[in-house]
């Protein structure tokens, strides 16, 4: 009688598990790369933006100020062409599909983010040695 | 019974992803709590939002 109530209850979670595992949605590997993405152009546009009224200030030397702007420039022009990119590759129902095209935006995107963040860092909008002790 | 749906589980799970069928994504996934629609919603609400800065160079800075 139990063994008889366990399979009705296995079942449907092999059927709901299955059903999820159709429904074209996309792995771990996906949604952190996602996360991961979202998380830098979250911190670039907070750190653009205090670079931006810092230069408006005078805070900031003019010659930073335009290695600054160009990175960030660069940065805004690729970040929504990543983002496509990235949707098409979250909705791969396996980490193949839309992959290719995904990859030579990231890689990009990435080195863009490195040289901006450097800018960053380099003219001390970002400053990481703030609060050691 | 119980053995055969075990053995059915393994099976889908060795050949699943070939198949497009990715249990062990789909566990993830329902221990995860993000959706793909949550983080699609978020990148089109983020897709056009930085905004042109102009970092002092209007003002002659460069």
């Amino acid at each position: 009688m139990q063994k008889k109530y366990l399979s009705l209850l296995v079942f449907p979670i092999l059927l709901l598990l299955l059903l999820i595992s159709m429904c074209g949605c996309a792995g771990t590997v996906q949604t952190n790369t996602a996360r991961t993405l979202l998380t830098i152009h979250d911190s670039i546009k907070v750190s653009a933006e205090a670079a931006s009224t810092a230069c408006d200030q005078k805070l900031i030397q003019p010659a930073a100020c335009h290695e600054i702007k160009v990175g960030y420039d660069a940065f805004r022009e690729e970040w929504p062409k990543t983002n496509d990119a990235l949707k098409v590759y979250l909705l791969s129902t396996d980490s193949v599909t839309g992959q290719a095209d995904f990859t030579s935006h990231y890689q990009v995107f990435m080195s863009l983010y490195n040289q901006l963040f450097s800018a960053l860092i380099k003219n001390g909008v970002i400053k990481l040695t703030e609060g050691v002790k | 019974m119980g053995a055969m749906i075990f053995q059915i589980l393994g099976l889908a799970m060795q050949y699943g992803p070939e198949l497009g069928i990715d249990i062990k994504n789909a566990i993830n996934r329902l221990s995860n709590g993000e959706t793909v629609e949550s983080l699609i919603a978020e990148l089109d609400a983020k897709r056009d939002d930085l905004k042109p800065l102009d970092f002092g160079q209007s003002t002659g800075g460069n």
